[in-house]
C-alpha cells in the first residue's frame, strides 16, 4: 500500500506534535520510525490509524484520501499499538476469531493460518488460556497473531521490539514482516532501538519535534552529509546536542 | 513510614531549576509546560459540595420552602448513601488502589502499608463533616437558633462523621465489597430528589423523619434535640441503643478488617497478573495436538450462539444483522448475561413489586418513592456497560477497544441504539408494572409515564454520543462545542414544552422539537466522527507522545 501524507498538522496546546509533515512510502516497504521521546512517532502513527485527527493536511492510502469513515480503506490496515487493545478475559484464540471476524476474513482455511502462526509464535498450548495470565510478551504476540492472520496491506505498529516479546516472537515478526513486504504491502514501526532500526528497514524514518529530519534507506542515511560520520548514532547524537542547547 | 524525603526532594527540585535556567530552550519548554498545566479546566469535586450544600443553606434561609422533615429526610438519605460510598472508599484503599500494587513489590512491611492505606482513606473522608455540619445547621437554625446553629452543627457533624467511618468499617468487616457502591448510588440519588423536590414530598420527608430515628446516630441527635416524636419505651431506647452497638462493634470490624488485609496475599504480580487466575491459566494450557483439533473445529470463529444465550439474548439477536451481531459481541466482550442477570435479580423486582402494594395503606403514603430507588436497580440489573467504549489499561494515551478495529461509527450507534433500546423496553415494563402495584393507574400517573416513557425514547440517540464522547477530545472544537451547546438548548426548550404546556399541541411540538434534536445531534456527530473531526483519545491538548 501506497502511504502519502501531505503536510500533516498535529497541534497540541503548547506545541505541534506534528509539523507539516509530508512523506511518501512506496508499497512493499519496512519502515522503521525513529525518534526521541516525545517526538511525535506514536502521534504520527495514530494519525495513520485515524484514532488521531491531523488539523490540517491529507493522509491518502493507495490515492485515496482516508478520513475515520472510510471502512474500505480501513480494513486495509492494522495499528497495532505498544499495550495492544485486547480484552484480557478472552484467549488468544478468542482475540483472533474476533478480529478476523471484525475484518470479515473468516473464509474457510483460515484456521490453518491460524494454527501455524499460534504455533510460530510458541502460542499454540496457550491457545486456550485466558490473556490476563500471560506474560506481556505473550500478549503482545497473541495480538500479533491476529495482526497476521488478518495480514494487511498496511501494518501499523508500535514499539515491536520493547512489547516484552521474546527473541522467537521477535524472529517471527521480523520474519513476517519481510515476507509481507515482498508481497507488496508496507510495514511501519516505531522503534528507539537503532540498530534494529538499522539491520530491519529499508529506510529509516527520523522525526524530531514533530518534523520529519531524514528518510532515508539505512545505508544512505549513513552517506548523509549532515551526519556527521555515519550512523544513526550520530544522527541522535546531533539531535540530542540541538535539543540540550 | 515515610514516603517522601523533603529535604532530597527540595535539593533535587533546586538543582533541576539551575539546570532548566541555565537553557533557553528548557526554560522555554518549562514555561510551556507550566502554561499547559494552568491551562488545564478542572473542577475541583470540593466546588461541587459547596454548590450543593449552598443551595440547601440558600433554600432554607431565603425561600423557606424547606422545613424540618425536608431536612430530616436528606441527612438520613445522605447518611445512608455516604455510609455505603465510604465503605467502597475504605475497600478501594486497600484492596484497589495502585499504590498497594507498587507497596507490594518494595520492602515495606504489610502492617506499615495498611496504616499508610488507612491514613489515607481518613485523609480523604473528612468531607461528611462538612456535609453534615450545614445539614444540621440548617435543621438548627429551622428549630429556631440562630448563630448557634453553626456550631451545634458543626458538632454534630463531627458525631456523624464518626459513626459514618465506624458504619463503613463495619460494613467493610462483615458484608460484601461488591455492592457498596450499588447501594450508595440510589440513596444519594434519592436525596437530590427530597433536595430538588422535596417541597411537593411532604408525606414522604414526614414518613422518612418517622424512619430516622432507627439510623444510628440520626434518630440518636433528632431524639436529644426533640426533633422526632417517638412513641414506646423500646423506640425511646433504640437509638441510644443502636449508636452504642455500632460504636462498640467498630473496633472488632476494624480488627477484623486489619487481619483480613495482613493475611491476604498480594493480589498483583509485578505486570500486574492476579496468582489465582495464572494457576487458573495454567490448568487450561493444553497439548500442540488438541489445541490444533480445537482451532480446526472453527469453533472460534463462529461466535456468540445467541439462541442458546437466553431468553432476552435469543429475542434481543433477532433485532441484529450478523455484522452487528459481531460488533455487539465485541463490544459487550463477553456473553451478555441479561437473562442470568434479570433472573437473579427477580426476588429484588418481585420485592419490588409487592412492598408498595403491601405498605400503600399501612404508613407508606406515597408508595413512588419506590420508584427511582427500584428503577436504579432494575436498570443495573438490566443494562451491561458496553466494555467495547472503555479505554485499555496500558501506560500513556490509550484509545478505546474499538477505535483501534475496523468499526464503522454507525455499526457502532445501531448496536448501542439496540442494545439501550431493548434495555429500555424491559425497563418500562417493570415501571409499568409497578405502577400498577402502587396503585399508580390514573389518569395523570398514565400520562406522566407515558411522558417519561417517551423522554427515555427521545434520550437514545444522546446516550450514543454519550458512551462515545468522553474517551475523545471532542468538546475542545469551539465550533462543535458551540454546536453541541445550541443543540442542548433546542432539546431542552423542547423537553421543558413537552413536560410543562398544557395544550396538546404544545406538548406534541415540544416533543418533536427535542426527538429532532436529538437525533440531528447523533447525525451530527456521526459526520463528524467518520469526517476525523476530533481525536479517538481523550487528550487535552497539552498531551503528545
Amino acid at each position: 500500500m501506497k502511504i502519502e501524507l501531505q503536510g500533516i498538522v498535529k497541534q497540541f496546546k503548547s506545541r505541534r506534535a506534528l509539523d507539516q509533515v509530508c512523506l511518501t512510502i512506496e508499497p512493499g516497504q519496512v519502515v522503521a520510525l525513529l525518534g526521541l521521546n516525545g517526538a511525535g512517532k506514536t502521534t504520527l502513527l495514530r494519525c495513520l490509524a485515524g484514532t488521531v485527527a491531523p488539523d490540517q493536511g491529507r493522509i491518502v492510502y493507495d490515492g485515496q484520501e482516508f478520513v475515520r469513515g472510510r471502512m474500505d480503506l480501513r480494513r486495509q490496515f492494522m495499528f497495532l499499538p505498544d499495550f495492544p487493545a485486547i480484552f484480557e478475559e478472552w484467549t488468544p484464540l478468542q482475540h483472533i476469531g474476533m478480529v478476523l471476524r471484525l475484518y470479515e476474513l473468516a473464509q474457510p482455511g483460515v484456521e490453518d493460518r491460524v494454527v501455524e502462526l499460534l504455533r510460530e509464535l510458541d502460542l499454540l498450548p496457550l491457545a486456550e488460556v485466558p490473556l490476563a495470565t500471560l506474560s506481556r510478551g505473550q500478549r503482545y504476540k497473541a495480538a500479533l497473531a491476529a495482526l497476521l492472520a488478518v495480514n494487511p496491506k498496511l501494518w501499523l505498529v508500535d514499539e515491536p521490539f520493547a512489547s516484552g516479546m521474546d527473541p522467537n516472537g521477535i524472529n517471527a515478526f521480523k520474519r513476517r514482516a519481510r515476507q509481507a513486504a515482498a508481497k507488496g504491502q508496507t510495514i511501519l514501526y516505531t522503534t528507539q532501538i537503532l540498530d534494529a532500526a538499522e539491520r530491519f528497514s529499508d529506510h529509516v524514518c527520523v522525526i524530531h519535534r514533530g518534523v520529519i529530519r531524514a528518510y532515508e534507506s539505512a545505508a544512505e542515511l549513513r552517506k548523509d552529509p549532515h551526519a556527521a560520520t555515519s550512523g544513526l548514532d550520530d544522527i541522535f547524537s546531533q539531535l540530542r546536542e540541538e535539543e540540550v542547547s | 513510614m515515610t514516603l517522601r524525603g523533603w529535604s532530597f526532594e527540595a535539593a533535587a527540585r533546586k538543582r533541576v531549576r539551575a539546570e532548566v535556567f541555565a537553557s533557553e530552550s528548557l526554560r522555554q519548554e518549562y514555561r510551556l509546560a507550566r502554561a499547559a498545566a494552568k491551562g488545564r479546566p478542572s473542577m475541583p469535586p470540593g466546588v461541587y459540595r459547596l454548590l450543593f450544600m449552598g443551595f440547601l443553606v440558600l433554600l432554607a434561609v431565603e425561600s423557606k420552602e424547606i422545613t424540618v422533615e425536608n431536612v430530616v429526610a436528606i441527612i438520613l438519605l445522605w447518611t445512608l448513601g455516604t455510609m455505603f460510598y465510604q465503605a467502597s472508599h475504605l475497600y478501594a484503599a486497600l484492596y484497589d488502589e495502585d499504590g498497594v500494587i507498587v507497596y507490594d513489590y518494595l520492602p515495606i512491611s504489610d502492617t506499615a502499608i495498611f496504616r499508610l492505606q488507612w491514613r489515607r482513606f481518613l485523609r480523604g473522608s473528612g468531607w461528611p463533616i462538612f456535609d453534615f455540619a450545614v445539614a444540621y445547621s440548617v435543621l438548627l437554625f429551622q428549630a429556631g437558633l440562630t448563630w448557634r446553629a453553626v456550631t451545634g452543627g458543626l458538632a454534630f457533624g463531627v458525631v456523624q462523621w464518626v459513626f459514618i467511618m465506624a458504619t463503613a468499617v463495619c460494613l467493610v468487616a462483615f458484608s460484601r465489597p461488591n455492592h457498596f457502591t450499588p447501594l450508595a448510588l440510589p440513596f444519594q440519588f434519592a436525596a437530590l430528589v427530597i433536595l430538588s423536590v422535596g417541597y411537593n414530598l411532604s408525606s414522604v420527608c414526614t414518613w422518612l423523619e418517622g424512619l430516622a430515628w432507627s439510623v444510628p446516630p440520626v434518630g440518636w441527635i433528632l431524639q436529644s434535640l426533640g426533633v422526632s416524636e417517638i412513641g414506646g419505651a423500646l423506640q425511646r431506647l433504640w437509638p441510644g441503643l443502636a449508636s452504642a452497638v455500632v460504636l462498640a462493634l467498630s473496633p472488632i470490624a476494624f480488627g477484623r478488617v486489619r487481619r483480613a488485609f495482613l493475611l491476604s496475599e498480594p493480589t498483583h504480580t509485578s505486570d500486574g497478573r492476579i496468582p489465582e487466575i495464572l494457576e487458573f491459566g495454567e490448568r487450561l494450557a493444553m497439548s500442540p495436538e488438541d489445541a490444533r483439533a480445537a482451532i480446526q473445529r472453527r469453533q472460534f470463529l463462529a461466535g456468540l450462539n445467541w439462541d442458546e444465550a437466553g431468553l432476552v439474548e435469543r429475542h434481543f439477536s433477532r433485532l441484529l444483522n450478523a455484522r452487528e451481531r459481531t460488533v455487539a459481541e465485541f463490544m459487550l466482550a463477553a456473553e451478555p448475561g441479561w437473562t442470568l442477570r434479570l433472573r437473579r435479580m427477580s426476588p429484588f423486582l418481585l420485592l419490588a413489586l409487592v412492598m408498595p402494594w403491601l405498605f400503600r395503606h399501612r404508613w407508606l403514603p406515597n408508595a413512588e418513592l419506590f420508584l427511582p430507588v427500584w428503577g436504579l436497580m432494575g436498570a443495573a440489573a438490566i443494562i451491561r456497560t458496553a466494555r467495547g467504549f472503555e479505554v485499555p489499561p496500558g501506560g500513556g494515551l490509550r484509545s478505546p477497544y474499538y477505535a483501534n478495529y475496523p468499526i464503522e461509527f454507525w455499526e457502532l450507534a445501531r448496536v448501542a441504539l439496540k442494545i439501550n433500546l431493548a434495555s429500555t423496553f424491559v425497563l418500562l415494563l417493570f415501571f409499568l408494572v409497578l405502577y400498577a402495584a402502587s396503585g399508580g393507574f390514573q389518569v395523570r400517573a398514565i400520562e406522566d409515564g407515558l411522558r417519561w416513557a417517551a423522554v427515555a425514547m427521545i434520550a437514545q440517540p444522546l446516550l450514543v454520543i454519550a458512551a462515545i464522547s468522553p474517551r475523545t477530545n471532542d468538546a475542545q472544537d469551539r465550533g462543535f462545542a458551540w454546536s453541541a451547546l445550541a443543540l442542548l438548548l433546542v432539546l431542552l426548550g423542547g423537553g421543558v414544552a413537552f413536560f410543562m404546556a398544557a395544550k396538546w399541541w404544545v406538548v406534541a411540538l415540544g416533543g418533536l422539537l427535542a426527538a429532532g434534536a436529538s437525533v440531528l445531534g447523533l447525525v451530527l456527530y456521526g459526520r463528524s466522527f467518520n469526517r476525523s473531526r476530533f481525536d479517538l483519545v481523550p487528550t487535552r491538548r497539552t498531551d503528545a507522545d
